[in-house]
Parts: C-alpha cells; structure tokens; sequence
C-alpha cells in the first residue's frame, strides 16, 4: 500500500503504519512528521572540551549561549565543543523473540515498533550530521552497523533489520558486555527492549557501559496486554521464550500479574535513577512522535541533573 | 393422614425453642425418589477433573510476571477451586433435596419428645369470620386447623383455647388439658359470634393461661384470625402491643390468617332517618349508607326498605370500590308508633351485614304539660301563653303552623298531683320555686326519657333553682343562677343572640338560612347562668358576650333544657315579638327533648345494653326478634333502677317490656366488621411486634405443614434450602468473579421465585421460576463451563 498525496491520516500512529509496506516508507513518514515538529537538535554531544565560539543560530539551546562574551559584544556566541558535532549514537534493539508480541489491539508488535523507533532516532542523528549505528541482539549481538554520518546511512540500518529476525531468547547483560567492548570511544547508546531480563544482568551491562562513559537510555517496549494484562476468560498462555505455559484464569490472577509488573517496574527505575541512565517506558499503541518526544525530552530532563 | 404422631405446628424460635440444629438432623421426605438426583451433585466433580477446559491460547511474552504471579496464588487458588468445587456440589445438593420435599421429624427429637408442647389455640370469633369463602366460612377454616393440629399431636401435648370475640374474650378450655377428645369436642361446639373483633382483650387472658403450665414446656400459640385491618391496626394500642409482645417473646407465637385472598363485600353500614320527628302521615326520609370494602365496584344489586316485615319499596344500586354510597327512600307512616324498620340488601358472601334494623318513633298528639308560673286573667297574661300558642295553635288554618303537639296547661301548685309520665314533656313556665318532691318527681321522669324544659321569668326564685334544680343533686348539676342582667322597665343596654355559631342540633333548623331572625332579636333582661364546662351541659344559644340562653343535658334516658331569657315577656326580649323564631325554636326545642324520650334505640351487637325505668319493677322481659328470649335484669343504683341486658348476641329487633311499658330496640352488627381488608404481615411486623420473632401463615401454608405428621416445618425447609442455594450460587459467582448483569437479572428471577414460593399458595410456579432463574443464570454465560 502506498500513502496518497494528501493523506491525512496519522502517520505517527502504530496502526496507521502498520498498512504501510516497508519500514523505510514508514521511517520516512515519521521523519517528515518529526522535521515539521522540531524546533531544535533532539541529541546534544556530550563531550566538555571545549573547543570554539561561534555566532547562535536558531534551534542552539540558550544554555551553551556564552553570556560572557554577549556582555563584551553585545552579541550571541555559543560555546561549542570539541566532539559536539561529531558523536556517536548507537541504537541498540532486542530481537529476540519475545520482542514479536503483539496483542489484538495493537498495530504493530514490539519489534516492529523498536525497528521504527530505530530507524527515527537514527535519522535524527544522522540530520544533526553525527554519526549513527546500529546493533541488534538477542541472545548475542546478531548485527552490528559500524557508526557513520553518511545520510544514506539510515538504508543501511533499514536494510539490517530485515534479516534480523530470531527465534532465540534474550540475553541482554552479555550483549551489553560485548557491545561496550566493541564501542570504540564514548558514545550516545539507546537500547530498545522489552526489557524481559534477567534484572541483574541488565544492570551489570547497563554499569559497564556507564563505566565506560557512555550516555546510556533505555527505551522499554511493551505491549498494552503485557501491561494491563485484561484478559477475561480462561487463557493458556504459553511462554514465547521457554516451556512455561500457565492455564489460568485471567481475572483471578490479574491483580498478582499487575503487581509483579509493577515491581519489576519499580527496580528498574530504581537501578536506573542510580546508574544514571534514561529509562522510559513505551506502550506499542503510543504514535511514534509523541512516544520520541516523550524520551527525548525525559533525556534532556535527566541531562540538566547531570 | 399419616400416621405418626407428633408435636405439630412451626417450630419453636424463641428460648423456649429446642436446639435448631436437632430438629435439622431429622428428616423425611415427601418425594423420596427425587433423591436419586443428588448423583447430579457429583458433576461439578467430574468437571473438575474430567473436563478439558476450553482455553484460548495465547504465545506469551512476559512469562516471567506470570510465573511469578500464578506462584504467588497457587495456593489461594487452589483453595479457591476447593471451595467453587464444594459450593458446586453443595448447592445442587440442596436443591435436589429441596425439590425432594424435606421434612424435620419433630418426632425423631430427642428434645420435642422429651419436651411436650402446651398449644394455646386463640380463635377469632368475630363478625368477620362469619365470611364465606370457597371452603368454609373463615370460622369453620379456623375450626378445621386448629383441629388438625390437635389430631397430629403428642400424646403430651397439653392444650387451651381460646375464643377472641368482643370485649369479653372466652377461655373454652380453661385448665390445659391433653385429653383430645375434650380438645375436639370443645372447638366443635364453639360458634362464631356476631361481635365486632377486639383482639387486645384477648392477650392478657392468653398470658394468664400461659403461666399455668410449667416454663420447661415449649409453648406454642396459634392465633387464628382474619387479621382484619381495623382490629389489628387501626386499634393497635402500646398497651395491646406490650401484651402480644410479652406473649411472642414467651411463646412460638404464629399467626395464621384464615382468609382466601380479597373477599368482595357490600354492607349495609347505616342507617339514619333525616328527621328525626316523624309525624303521621308527613313523608320521612330515610337515609341508607352502603359500604363496599372490596377491591371491585359492586353494581346492579337491590336494595330494600322493609317496614314491620313488608318490603315497601325497593330500588337497585351500584357502589364503586372502598367507597360507601348513601342511597334515600321516602316514605309516609299512616299511623302513630314505634315502627321496625329494615334496610336489606342483597346477600353476598358475608350476608350478616347485608341487614341493617331501625325503630322509627311517628308522633300524633303527642302530650306536653305546660306549668303555669304566672297565673293571669288578661290576654297572652300567663307564662304558658306563647308557648302554648307555638306548640298547640288550636287554629284550624292553612296559613297556620300544624305540630303534632297537644298541650295542656296547669298551676304549679298542680305539679305535684299530676302523673308526668304520661306527658312527652314538661314545660316548667315561671315557676317561682320547686319543692323537693317536685324536683325528685322531675328527675326520675327524666331519668325514664322525659323531657323537661325550664323556661324563666321575672318570678322564678334563683336560690331555689340554683339549691334543688341545679345542685349537686339536682336535675342539670353544676348550673349556677348568677343574678338578672338588665333592665326591662328602661333599658339601657340590648343584648344580640350569637346567631353564627349554629353548631348545636337544636339550631341545624336555621343553618342555611341567613335570614332566620335569631339576629334581630334584642334582649333586655336575662338571667345570668354559668354552665361548668365539664358537666356534660351543652350551651345550645349564647349571647354575643357570651352568656347561655339555652342550655341542654342528659338525665338518664331524658333530656334538661333550660332558657334563660323569658321568652312570654316582651319586657325581657323581642323574642316572641320582632322575630318568628321563639315559635320555631320553642318547636324545635319539644322536639330536641321528646326524642330522647324513647332513650337510645339503637345498640351494637355484642355490647351491655341498659336504660333508666321509672320505679323499682323486679321483672323484665326481652325478647329479640320476638323469637328468642334474652336474659335481662333489673339493676338498682343510687340513682335509680335500670333495665340491664347483658349483651344482645344477634343483629335484630329487641323488644323489652317493663311493667306496663314496653320499649323497642334496633341492634345491628357492628359496621368497622364489614370492612373484609386484612393487615399485611409487614404491617404486623412493623406495627405489632418489630422486635419479635413470629410466624405468619395462610391456610394453605398451615395445612401443608400440617399435612405431613411429624413434620415441624413442612413448607420452611424447602424454602430455606432454595434460599441457601441462592446464596450458594451467588457465593459461586463472586468467587469465580463472573458476576455480570445476566447473572444478577437471572438471580434477580431467582429471588422473585423464593418469595412467590413464601407467599403464593401454589408452589409449582415459584420452583418453575425458580429453576429457571438459576439455569438462566448458569446457562446464560456457560459459567460453569467457562469456569
């Protein structure tokens, strides 16, 4: 299917998309979406070496205005550093398995909506001219794409994501660990998961790559069911990434579910308020903008503490 | 009629009652085969461990919440399924042996056999129960039951009865006794009375039997009753209420209402003659009030007026529902007399309220005596002139007034040697003073039903009147003579009759009409009279400021008037002179104390009948309807003699003759007995006993439990039992939290079918509904499948 000249519908929105064939036809409408939204660069360098003035233009954070050298000159510089225009971000997504869920409700499964996230925040990078790559995982690192500012950059992650598709389990602490061996130099990393881990191993990979001094952000994907968990008649549910399976009855166990979900919830905000790294959680019925507009702006949040 | 004996009747509930539990463990069935169905509990079983649920399937990403949730409520809902398991099994279980018709053998007790019973019977003898309906009058139902009861019972039972009826409630069997044939031979001879219902009389007689008997007893009181609204509501006193209340908390109290549903009912509820004074010959109108109670209008029945046994005129009539209709017949007596009067109706269910009698006194000549005070030789001269003008005209003209009256006119020295009784009334005119024996020569004339009526002038002596006449024995006690008001030789100051409040019977004749002329009279000169207000002295006719100018009392079967303005003497008012009222009232005030003359003839059925005689007869003859002789008696007092009948039993004519004098009396059935409506056992509760543990019961409800020998609680159990499983089943819902508005609308029916199976007579319906209300809630969802 392809979208009409004119076509109103929201193309932000999971279901919407989900008609469209091909995730760079979807990829590029959320970008034409996003470049109408935004004011100024989404992804800001984090290095602090500093390295020239130049004059403001729109879309500069008045932050980094040098208020100092307005006062000699009556005019707006901002202090730019030396790695500003030039940092990597890698994008990391769970291919694992449990990443293929996807309940009635929704357009997409959690994989499908990773891929587009992906795809947007490396398109983002990429027109901020810095460098963008991509690693996919399950239960080890399946796909790497090395970083690059090339524009045509963002085909070459597209072209990744359609031969990664796994049947495997995750195993997200150990890819961590391998990734951060494999990053050359600090960098901006955003995983995006389910996050349906082993909670320890999260964080030990989490902490070295925090060691390392990378920016670290977490993008938790999950489907409405696996949060709100409203079945109402008896379901077998069976485990996508091992044997279990459970015949229950949904609304005699959905208090327990929602309470476990939560505390699992509750520690990973935790680790990650402690690690210092951006944790957010997406819905896979959120529109792609309002769900990036929400990360990112969690991240500045989180980057004016730092 | 089975053949076990038992203690029969509701269980006990009070402390007096055996541990429930014993009377549960014992049990019958009606429909023992049914328990073949109780294999049907072993479903929910097999289901349980058979049934391959179907689930959908769902591929299940967050296995890892899950795992940690279903291990959190493992064991919750392991108990959980346990109990949906037992709650399952439980309830078709009970249903089963509900459907089954289970029985609590009292039999079987240890505790009943060991505890024998003491049954008060209590049966309404009222009016009301008199009621015909399908089976039986309700009497005859009551009869029936309470029988029963006896003939299922223990040998140790004791019993008493009781026979609720009037003021004067019987105790039948007084002693308790277990002899049963005394029992059965006792309530069949007992017969419904025509008395109106007084049901508080009844429970300190009930409370006084109960104490005779050992507290280890169980005691039981059965209330057989209508449970007519008026007896049981309408006359509900604290005191009434305290007694039952006493009796319920000590008894297992059960009120069994004898009736079948609403009964239609036309009665005769009143009868009233428009003028009281009927003259030969003059058309008297006759007015009749129909009462219908029931719930349907009552058309297109016929109404008769029977005078002296010969039906004189009829007419057909229609009365809406719980309304009352007053219908008039006309009629012209041809003759002076007492005449027994009857207004019927057709018979419908209850015919003893389709009759109603009335004595119609008609005058001819009657004789007053006038008592010349102020003797004179010139023209209109005397005291007794004016009014012997007004009530005897003696002028044969056709513009001149006509009254049945025929005075005669004597000196007060006369008083004394003349036989009164033989006068209608006595006009006392001016007399100066009255001797003693004058004044007790009054008293026991009026005592009998004379009229005397005092009329003042200018020489009436006021210490006189006020020391015999008006003392303390006198004939109006209390009335004081104060002093004479006014001038007659110049007046200077005119008094007006208060001519608005018309509000006595003497004065009804000028409601209406406000040109009467009681308002133009002027008084110049008048006795002032205080009347004590509680004396029972009614002031018929004030002044303006207050002041009596009549005043009326009862004496005995007579009646007192008394005038305080001389009414002869233009001097004193222009009474007789500006106005034609002295004639129209002196007219109405003969009347006013002639009427009472006969003394009360009317009285209701079952109560005490007395009324003064002159002298000390020592026989008295009644006879009712002229067939059946009623005891009577003479009864002296201080104040006289009196004929005393102890109580009429039935509606009819009562002649009674004393001496030479023979008087004649309506009775009739009290009116409130034809209202057949009943009070609702929520009324009983909420206005009788809202703290008490009691039962009410229909017949049916009654006779079932009954019905089957031995059997405690016949119809409860299944009741309870269906209630139980009702409560199971939505104990299921919300434990399997599958509770939707299907399930709510079928438990909904469900609960309707319980209360139709406690209230209706028929239990096919409610157990139809009922099992339609719990598969359509079951079935509705496929619950338990889904479950």
């Amino acid at each position: 299917m392809r979208p009409k000249a004119g076509d109103s519908r929201n193309f932000f929105d999971p279901k919407v998309l989900s008609e469209l064939r091909g995730l760079e036809l979807r990829a590029r409408r959320i970008m034409e979406g996003l470049v109408a939204g935004l004011h100024k660069s989404p992804f800001q360098g984090f290095s602090v070496e500093f390295a020239e003035h130049r004059e403001y233009a729109p879309g500069d954070d008045y932050r980094h205005i040098d208020w100092r050298v307005f006062a000699r000159t009556d005019r707006h510089y901002v202090r730019t550093y030396e790695q500003e225009t030039n940092f990597d971000c890698y994008v990391v997504v769970d291919s694992s398995e449990s990443m293929q869920f996807q309940s009635e409700e929704t357009g997409v499964n959690k994989y499908e909506y990773a891929q587009l996230l992906a795809v947007a925040i490396g398109w983002l990078v990429l027109r901020q001219r810095d460098s963008a790559g991509l690693c996919v995982f399950d239960r080890e690192i399946t796909n790497f794409v090395p970083t690059s500012n090339a524009a045509a950059h963002v085909h070459r992650m597209i072209e990744t994501f359609d031969g990664a598709r796994t049947k495997e389990s995750s195993a997200i602490g150990s890819c961590l660990h391998a990734l951060s061996r494999r990053l050359p130099r600090r960098a901006v990393v955003v995983v995006v998961s389910d996050l349906f881990d082993d909670q320890e191993q999260l964080t030990s990979g989490l902490k070295l790559l925090k060691h390392g001094g990378h920016d670290v952000s977490l993008l938790q994907v999950v489907d409405p069911a696996e949060q709100d968990f409203l079945y109402d008649s008896p379901t077998l549910f069976r485990g996508m990434e091992s044997l279990d399976s459970h015949s229950v009855d949904p609304r005699s166990l959905a208090t327990a579910y929602r309470e476990e979900f939560e505390s699992q919830q509750k520690q990973l905000r935790s680790a990650c308020h402690n690690l210092g790294v951006d944790h957010t959680l997406l819905r896979t019925e959120e529109t792609i903008d309002a769900a990036l507009t929400r990360c990112l702006r969690a991240r500045r949040l989180l980057g004016t503490r730092r | 009629m089975p053949s076990s004996k038992t203690a029969v009747g509701d269980a006990p509930v009070n402390a007096f009652s055996m541990p429930k539990f014993q009377a549960v463990l014992a049990f019958s069935f009606s429909q023992p085969w049914m328990l073949l169905a109780l294999v049907l509990a072993a479903i929910p079983i097999l289901i349980h461990f058979f049934y391959r649920r179907r689930y959908q399937e769902v591929r299940w990403a967050a296995v890892r919440f899950l795992n940690a949730a279903v291990k959190r409520n493992a064991q919750r809902h392991r108990f959980q399924q346990l109990l949906l398991l037992v709650l399952r099994t439980l309830a078709i279980a009970l249903l089963v042996f509900a459907f089954a018709g289970p029985m609590s053998n009292a039999n079987l007790s240890p505790a009943a056999t060991s505890r024998p019973q003491h049954i008060v019977f209590v049966i309404d003898g009222s009016l009301s129960m008199q009621c015909r309906e399908a089976d039986g009058t309700r009497f005859a139902t009551a009869i029936d039951l309470a029988t029963q009861v006896v003939e299922n019972s223990n040998e140790d039972d004791t019993f008493q009865v009781v026979l609720m009826a009037g003021a004067d409630p019987q105790s039948v069997i007084a002693q308790p006794t277990s002899d049963k044939a005394e029992v059965l031979s006792a309530l069949g001879s007992l017969t419904c009375t025509y008395r109106r219902g007084e049901p508080e009389r009844s429970w300190p007689l009930v409370l006084e039997l109960l104490k005779q008997t050992s507290r280890t007893t169980q005691h039981v009181v059965h209330v057989f009753s209508d449970l007519q609204a008026h007896e049981w509501r309408d006359t509900a006193t604290d005191l009434n209420k305290q007694a039952l209340t006493e009796i319920a908390e000590a008894t297992a109290l059960t009120f069994i209402d004898v009736t079948e549903g609403t009964t239609p009912n036309l009665a005769v509820h009143d009868v009233r003659i428009e003028s009281d004074f009927v003259a030969v010959n003059e058309a008297a109108t006759l007015r009749v009030t129909l009462q219908n109670s029931g719930d349907e209008p009552i058309e297109d029945k016929e109404l008769r007026l029977v005078i002296d046994d010969r039906v004189v005129s009829t007419r057909n009539v229609s009365v809406e529902a719980r309304t009352r209709s007053t219908f008039a017949f006309q009629h012209r007596f041809a003759a002076r007399g007492q005449f027994r009067v009857s207004i019927e109706v057709d018979a419908d269910q209850m015919p003893q309220d389709d009759q109603a009698f009335h004595i119609v006194n008609v005058y001819d000549d009657v004789p007053i005596l006038l008592v010349n005070g102020k003797p004179s030789a010139t023209y209109m001269g005397q005291a007794t002139d004016f009014l012997q003008l007004s009530l005897d005209p003696k002028f044969d003209s056709p513009t001149v007034w006509k009254t049945p009256y025929r005075t005669r006119v004597v000196a007060e020295a006369e008083l004394g040697t003349i036989d009164i009784s033989n006068y209608s009334a006595v006009f006392l005119c001016n007399v100066r003073q009255l001797t003693k024996t004058e004044v007790g020569m009054l008293k026991a004339y009026a005592r009998s039903g004379g009229g005397v009526v005092i009329c003042v002038g200018d020489r009436v002596d006021l210490q006189n009147y006020n020391g015999r006449v008006f003392g303390n024995d006198g004939l109006m006690p209390g009335v004081r003579f104060q002093q004479v008001v006014g001038d007659s030789e110049s007046p200077q100051q005119a008094f007006e009759f208060d001519a608005v409040k018309l509000d006595h019977p003497l004065l009804y004749v000028y409601r209406g009409n406000p040109g009467h002329g009681l308002e133009q009279v002027l008084t110049f000169k008048y006795i002032r009279t205080t009347v004590p207000d509680d004396s029972g002295t009614q002031t018929a006719l004030r002044f303006r400021n207050g002041d009596p100018v009549v005043v009326e009392t009862s004496f005995g079967a007579g009646t007192v008037c008394l005038t305080t303005v001389a009414g002869d003497d233009s001097r004193w008012s222009t009474w007789n002179t500006a106005s034609g009222t002295y004639v129209a009232l002196m007219n109405e005030i003969a009347q006013f104390a002639i009427l009472e003359r006969g003394g009360k003839q009317e009285t209701i059925v079952g109560l005490e009948w007395r009324r003064p005689i002159v002298g000390s007869s020592a026989d008295a003859v009644a006879r009712l309807n002229d067939d059946v002789d009623l005891p009577s008696r003479i009864q002296r007092n201080e104040s006289g003699s009196e004929v005393v009948i102890d109580e009429i039993p039935q509606p009819g004519f009562v002649s009674v003759s004393v001496n030479d004098e023979e008087f004649l009396l309506a009775a009739n059935v009290d009116p409130a007995e034809s209202d057949l409506r009943s009070v609702s056992e929520s009324a009983l509760r909420s206005e009788f006993l809202p703290n008490s543990a009691f039962r009410v019961r229909n017949a049916d409800t009654f006779l079932t439990a009954n019905s089957r020998s031995g059997q405690s609680d016949g119809n409860g159990l299944p009741f309870l039992l269906f209630a139980i499983v009702v409560g199971l089943l939505m104990a299921e819902l919300l434990l399997a939290s599958r509770v939707g508005v299907t399930e709510w609308l079928a438990f909904g029916i469900a609960a309707f079918a319980i209360l139709c199976l406690a209230f209706l007579p028929s239990h096919r319906l409610a157990i139809v509904l009922f099992a339609a209300g719990g598969v359509g809630a079951l079935m509705a969802r496929r619950a338990w499948l889904r479950g």
